[in-house]
């Protein structure tokens, strides 16, 4: 045996010895015998001591045995790896080697060799023999005994493979705690979804039992503003007074993991190593070590961002505690959808509503019955582009035959533009001293409307024409409306009468113009709101004051009557709108002095 | 490795704490050469014997091969356990003298 061969390395949890002796009975004596005291070291039993000593003298004795002269030169090897459950041998000899037999039998017993395998195969668990040119290596194992005594290095392997455990064991205690306490939060948020809870005090709760879970010391939520053109911020944890956050928006040049995490759709880690950077808006509320900023989304749509900072920066986000973040704010981010869609729903039940009181108010407004002014005769339409238009008009018998006609456009849909209107007429009809003085009329509702009008930033737009059967004439006055269209017989083409001072609610002191038109036999005047002559075809062609003037001729020249004169007026504009909807109010009141 | 002959035809060996393939050459050569001193019984003292290999136990075969040939015989006199054991499992015990 070489002096300096024995070496002892540590590998894994095993223990590995190796041995070379020169090819001799003593030399395998000894390297043997070394064999076992560095076996008993390891803490082997007497017994597993003998048998192991007993296989390796057998295995080596054969391996000098049947070497040749040259194979003499060469050394027999023995390297023996201790572990925890077993020790494994390998007799490494230079022999020719032999065919290892398929069955160890035992010879006669009055044999007095070739016990040596027999032995070999008896004392170990598992045999194995490779035979290669010029080196043959036989692999022995046997398993340790169960209740071996212990040395002190197996004891150190024990007690790190506990800690290993112990440790593992924690995490998944823990790992398991959060995931219950996930689980029961989410459980009790469920509760909530579809519920029109204040959604900045659920996202308050929710975002702090997710930096409790979490071990989070700051967070920032924030929601992507109506216009989906900046991030605002909905919620700053701890919620100091002293902090506040900027909107950002999504386009700029500021640098900012919120926008890169929305933009990339990708969380951002920030930290040590990575801090944010100085313009980030960030900054200024969250003084981290580490943190990670997750963007949300729903149907694809950009949601928010949220945000968690930790103090300590040598304690990262675990995967465990970023995949907590993506549970809680993805359940978040589907109660501020829903919430979203309840309040959209709630508004368009409102409006609806509104609707319905505003269209009631509109039809208590119109005329139920046109009254006779012979020789005028009268029709009226009133169509909305909308379910509730500002147009209205009026028609107001007065003392001795005579009609006041009112017609107007009350900027704006919907309830208001409605209550505007019922004042107006309340307003008109509270003045019948004023009827046969149509500007002065206009003058005195607007100086007594001006006020509410100026308010709201709303104006009116009317014509009123105080049509006297008498005189067969007509007197108007405009508060910025349609002129009056008049046709009469003897004339070439219908025209445009009368001029027009300001809106209603535009200047408080202002006059009105009067214009009198007679209104011979067979005549037709027209009065109507711009949704008749602003009506537009397939092509976006306006059909303008002059197509509005060919109508009414066409229209005129082929009736007698208004009402047919109106229904073949109001079907040559649904020929030129062809499919095209409704864009504005259509009202008109068609006079007839019918022959 | 003492080998005292007695009158009674028993050759005593003593000492011997190892028979194996290192030193069961000298062991045959000395006792074979003793067995022309009328002995009939080669007596190992097993008390000490420590360790035996397959070629310590072929060195014994052949020893005791020649002593039955005289009607003579191999006793090993309180072998160690596991001594005992190798000698039960290769079924020794059938053929030589064990004394506990």
């Amino acid at each position: 045996m070489n002096d300096h061969a024995p070496s002892a390395v540590r590998r894994e949890f095993r223990t590995l010895l190796r041995l070379e002796a020169v090819c001799e009975f003593s030399a395998v004596r000894a390297a043997t015998l070394a064999v076992r005291d560095w076996l008993a070291g390891k803490g082997l039993p007497e017994a597993d001591l003998g048998a192991w000593e007993l296989a390796l003298v057998e295995a080596a004795n054969n391996a000098v045995k049947y070497a040749g002269a040259e194979a003499r030169q060469r050394p027999v090897t023995i390297e023996i790896s201790c572990g925890e459950r077993d020790v494994e041998a390998r007799i490494i000899d230079h022999t020719a080697g032999f065919d290892w037999p398929t069955e160890v039998d035992l010879p006669d017993v009055d044999s007095e060799s070739g016990r040596g395998l027999f032995l070999i195969k008896s004392l170990v668990d598992q045999v194995t023999y490779l035979r290669h040119a010029g080196e043959n290596v036989l692999v022995l194992r046997r398993a340790r005994p169960v209740s071996g005594g212990e040395i002190l290095p197996d004891v150190c392997q024990l007690q790190n493979h506990l800690a290993e455990v112990e440790t593992a064991l924690t995490d998944m205690t823990a790992e398991l705690a959060s995931s219950y306490e996930s689980l029961v939060a989410l459980f009790r948020y469920s509760s909530e979804l579809g519920a029109h809870t204040d959604l900045k005090d659920f996202s308050h709760r929710l975002l702090k039992d997710l930096m409790q879970i979490a071990e989070a010391d700051c967070a920032v939520l924030r929601l992507i503003s109506h216009d989906g053109k900046k991030l605002e911020t909905l919620l700053v944890l701890p919620g100091e007074a002293n902090k506040s956050l900027p909107s950002v928006a999504l386009v700029g040049a500021v640098a900012s993991v919120e926008i890169g995490a929305a933009r990339d759709r990708e969380d951002i880690w920030f930290g040590p190593e990575e801090p944010l950077g100085p313009d980030d808006p960030l900054c200024a509320v969250m003084p981290v070590g580490n943190g990670i900023c997750h963007a949300f989304y729903v149907a694809n749509q950009l949601v928010g961002t949220a945000t968690l900072g930790r103090l300590m920066a040598d304690k990262s986000f675990t995967a465990a505690q970023v995949n907590l973040l993506h549970t809680f704010i993805d359940f978040l981010a589907i109660q501020i959808v829903n919430a979203r869609l309840l309040d959209e729903r709630t508004v368009a039940r409102v409006t609806q509503r509104e609707l319905q009181i505003a269209a009631d108010i509109q039809r208590s407004l119109l005329p139920s019955k046109i009254p006779s002014c012979m020789p005028f005769e009268l029709a009226a339409a009133c169509q909305s582009a909308l379910q509730v238009g500002g147009d209205f008009f009026d028609i107001i018998p007065a003392s001795d035959g005579v009609l006041l006609l009112v017609i107007a456009d009350v900027m704006g849909k919907g309830v208001p533009a409605a209550l505007f209107a019922a004042v107006l007429r309340s307003t008109i009809r509270s003045m019948p001293q004023l009827f046969d003085q149509p500007g002065e009329l206009l003058a005195t509702a607007n100086r007594t409307l001006f006020p509410d009008l100026s308010r709201v930033d709303m104006f009116v737009t009317a014509q009123i024409a105080f049509l006297n059967p008498h005189q067969q004439k007509i007197i108007t006055a405009s508060a910025g409306h349609c002129p009056l269209l008049v046709w009469r017989r003897d004339a070439p083409a219908a025209v445009a009468l009368g001029q027009s001072g300001f809106p209603l609610g535009i200047e408080p002191l202002t006059r009105y113009a009067q214009t009198e038109t007679p209104l011979p036999p067979g005549a037709a005047a027209l009065l109507y709101t711009d949704g008749l002559s602003e009506s537009r075809n397939a092509a976006g062609e306006m059909l303008g004051e002059k197509g509005l003037l060919r109508i009414l001729a066409w229209a005129a020249a082929q009736t007698s009557d208004p009402q047919t004169g109106k229904h073949y007026l109001l079907a040559r504009l649904a020929d030129y709108c062809g499919h095209e909807p409704l864009t504005d109010d259509q009202t008109l009141i068609l006079i007839r002095h019918v022959v | 490795m003492n080998l005292v002959a007695d009158s009674d035809g028993t050759l005593r060996v003593t000492g011997l704490d190892r028979l194996s393939a290192s030193n069961c050459g000298d062991f045959k050569q000395l006792v074979l050469l003793r067995l022309a001193e009328n002995v009939r019984v080669v007596e190992l003292e097993c008390a000490h014997l420590r360790f035996i290999d397959s070629d310590g136990l072929g060195t014994l075969i052949t020893i005791h091969k020649r002593l039955v040939t005289c009607s003579g015989r191999v006793r090993l006199k309180q072998p160690l356990p596991v001594v005992r054991q190798l000698l039960r499992l290769l079924r020794f015990d059938e053929i030589f003298e064990i004394i506990p």
